[in-house]
């Protein structure tokens, strides 16, 4: 068992003393993380499951998620089957009862906004479609304020030692928000009717809040990887229409918008959908540096 | 807001006051229905015909190593049903089917119950699953990096263990992911058999340990500890009348132990953990096998008061190293080279030939290229040079792997 030896003993070092918070959350994007925390301050841990340079639909279930969600007391997604590819994996192997769906400790955020794009019809030769509606929506601030609302109540009910603290810190977090989404709003005015295309079909929250118009997708299907033949259609499509802007977020390959910007004279712009991709620390300087991003392009296009 | 669908019901059960329904509950008992997925598996295989008659020198094979049929064949495609059962249980069934040669079969691959919310750390599953032996054993065929296992699973552990039994997990809590298991199984499926030590004829130890690296790189490590005890286990044994690309069980029957210690690692990397842009994934297990018992002709039926036996012992190493690497969405290549060897002891008067070990060690070298349009679709090309029969071969093998319905997410 000598191999055993080699192996375990640097390992069992490693393993660093759990630091423990009043309230441990799980966020499975970095809005939610920067949500707990204007909430919960310093009472609150919080780990991230992804990043805004990986795509959400993707995330291995690393083990050392397994091992996190295992002590966390809150677990806050998206959902609306966003995360249906790693999320059950790591809710079933954490043993953790707390966070179960059905449970205070699983917030479901998509139960708490009006999920836009519900099909139908569901079926895969659609591509990568979602049956409850497009996930995506932490793109329109309104959603994230709406969730926030759901989120104190849990951190009151989770951690009521702290209620007072939460609820103060969610009052002044909502006066902040609110007025910063009317400052947002007003520097947007002039995008709204703004043609845009788009790599991937999730912004249609913001498009919806900013009054955008995008007017198509460089993947041929929600999850299918832009094809030549498309991109040559979406070229022609076009010409003469006015489109402002091609956008796309870190997690996606610059290749087929470079190409198409190349080939159409409209500017490309990385717009990140979550908190991360730049400098931005939280989600005012998240959307602040969206709408920026957005006026920037609205100024090269004209 | 709340959506009267199944799931966003259990989900909303403790917690939001349902505002407007967007749909009408439904009532006739559908919404409870669990996840229901089909996952079809085809190849297309060419090698010497010889190579389907598997013989690799030094190893008592199972019934299921060997190769895929020439030509078309439908490979192990599976029904799998999975739910939530209450709180404390989430349940899986699977059905594997497959034809050979116009014979169809089909058989129980998985069926299990786990618990969700046992105290401290603790998980329980129950009924017939994969051991959580090595890295590989446990992963679904549909997942397989290869149309095939590595050389070491085919010869020790007729591809993939699994058996009805127990097992126990616990996962520490540390930031550190480390998981400890026992499992006890009743020993029906090689490397065991005949469910010795009345129906507890299996155990197996684990340990593994991961720990994310930067934001990119993930490992995976992994001790186990495989005992078997053996009755009667049957082999491959001559060609097949009918079909000489297939092998009957009329190989040598074992009685005896049948031990195995594995070693796993795997690491795999993504930039900033972006896999479906580009991931490499390196996999390398090392398994170590000794087995200890009698071996008797097959015309006895049991080894026991055989007159056609002799005393066996045998200690054998395999191992793999394997590397994939995803240079675009939905492309990827990937390298394998599997090596064997075997020092086997037969003491008396029979002498089998499977056992004889030859000058040559067993080993293979694959390269595959694999398409996914969607995570639900792969379409496969490998070539194998296989150096683990007494004669030399080339393999091609296309493949295509589909899931339709629901398809429970992937362990890492």
């Amino acid at each position: 068992m000598k191999f055993l030896k080699v192996l375990l003993v640097p390992c069992l070092l490693a393993l660093s003393a759990p630091a423990f918070a009043d309230l441990n959350v799980f966020a499975c994007e970095p809005h939610w993380a920067s949500l707990v925390t204007e909430i919960g301050g310093d009472h609150v841990d919080v780990t991230t499951a992804s990043g805004a340079f990986n795509d959400p639909h993707f995330i291995q279930a690393r083990p050392s998620l397994i091992s996190r969600m295992r002590r966390v007391d809150l677990v806050v997604c998206n959902g609306a089957d966003l995360e249906v590819g790693w999320l059950p994996v790591l809710l079933q192997q954490a043993s953790n009862d707390r966070i179960q769906p059905g449970q205070p400790g699983y917030l479901d955020a998509s139960h708490e906004v009006q999920l836009l794009q519900v099909p139908t019809r569901v079926d895969r030769a659609m591509g990568d479609i979602h049956p409850y509606g497009n996930p995506h929506f932490q793109t329109d601030p309104h959603n994230v304020a709406a969730v926030a609302a759901e989120l104190v109540k849990r951190m009151v009910q989770l951690d009521p030692d702290n209620a007072a603290f939460y609820q103060q810190h969610y009052r002044d977090f909502s006066a902040r928000f609110g007025a910063a989404m009317t400052r947002w709003e007003q520097e947007a005015a002039p995008l709204k009717g703004m043609k845009l295309v788009a790599y991937h079909d999730g912004w249609v929250y913001l498009s919806h809040w900013l009054g955008l118009d995008i007017v198509g997708f460089l993947e041929p299907k929600p999850g299918i990887p832009p094809s030549p033949a498309h991109l040559s259609e979406l070229l022609n499509q076009m010409k003469g229409t006015g489109v402002q802007g091609i956008i796309y977020t870190p997690y996606e390959d610059e290749q087929a918008p470079d190409w198409l910007s190349q080939r159409t004279g409209v500017p490309t712009a990385l717009i990140p959908d979550t908190v991360g991709a730049d400098n931005d620390q939280d989600l005012f300087q998240f959307y602040d540096l969206m709408v920026n991003q957005l006026l920037k392009l609205h100024g090269e296009g004209k | 807001m709340c959506k009267r669908s199944f799931v966003a019901l259990v989900a909303t059960l403790s917690t939001a006051v349902c505002g407007q329904a967007l749909a009408a509950p439904q009532t006739n008992g559908n919404a409870f229905n669990p996840g229901i997925g089909l996952v079809l598996n085809g190849t297309w295989a060419a090698y010497p015909t010889a190579a389907g008659h598997r013989e690799i020198p030094g190893f008592l094979l199972g019934e299921d190593a060997g190769l895929a049929p020439q030509g078309f064949g439908l490979g192990e495609s599976e029904l799998d049903i999975s739910s939530n059962i209450d709180n404390l249980f989430t349940g899986f069934g699977a059905l594997s089917f497959k034809e050979s040669h116009g014979e169809s079969s089909a058989e129980v691959e998985l069926a299990y119950l786990q618990t969700l919310a046992m105290p401290a750390g603790f998980q329980v599953t129950a009924g017939k699953f994969f051991s959580a032996f090595g890295y590989q054993n446990a992963r679904h065929a549909h997942t397989w990096d290869f149309v095939d296992q590595p050389l070491a699973y085919e010869a020790m552990l007729n591809n993939q263990f699994s058996d009805p039994g127990v097992q126990v997990t616990w996962l520490a809590p540390t930031d550190t992911y480390l998981l400890l298991g026992v499992e006890a199984f009743s020993g029906d499926h090689y490397p065991a058999g005949g469910a010795a030590h009345s129906g507890n004829g299996a155990s197996n130890v684990f340990v593994k340990l991961s720990r994310d690296v930067g934001d990119s790189s993930t490992w995976l490590a992994g001790l186990s500890y495989l005992s078997t005890r053996a009755v009667d286990r049957s082999s491959l044994g001559s060609p097949d009348p009918l079909y000489s690309d297939q092998s009957q069980l009329d190989g040598p029957l074992f009685t005896g132990t049948s031990n195995i210690a594995g070693a796993d690692f795997v690491w795999k990397w993504a930039p900033h953990g972006n896999f479906y842009e580009r991931n490499f994934i390196f996999q390398t297990e090392y398994l170590h096998r000794h087995e200890d018992g009698r071996v008797g002709d097959s015309t006895c039926g049991t080894v026991t008061g055989c007159a056609l036996s002799s005393a066996y012992s045998g200690s054998a190493n395999g191992w793999y190293v394997q590397g994939v690497y995803q240079w675009m969405p939905r492309w990827r290549v990937g390298l394998r080279y599997d090596r064997l060897s075997s020092d086997n002891t037969v003491t008396g008067i029979y002498q089998p030939a499977q056992l004889l070990v030859t000058g040559d060690v067993p080993k293979r070298y694959s390269v595959m290229m694999d398409f996914s349009n969607t995570e639900f679709s792969r379409l496969r090309l490998q070539f194998n040079r296989d150096e683990s029969g007494p004669v030399a071969g080339n393999e091609v093998f296309l493949q295509y792997i589909v899931a339709m319905g629901a398809h429970p997410a992937h362990t890492f």
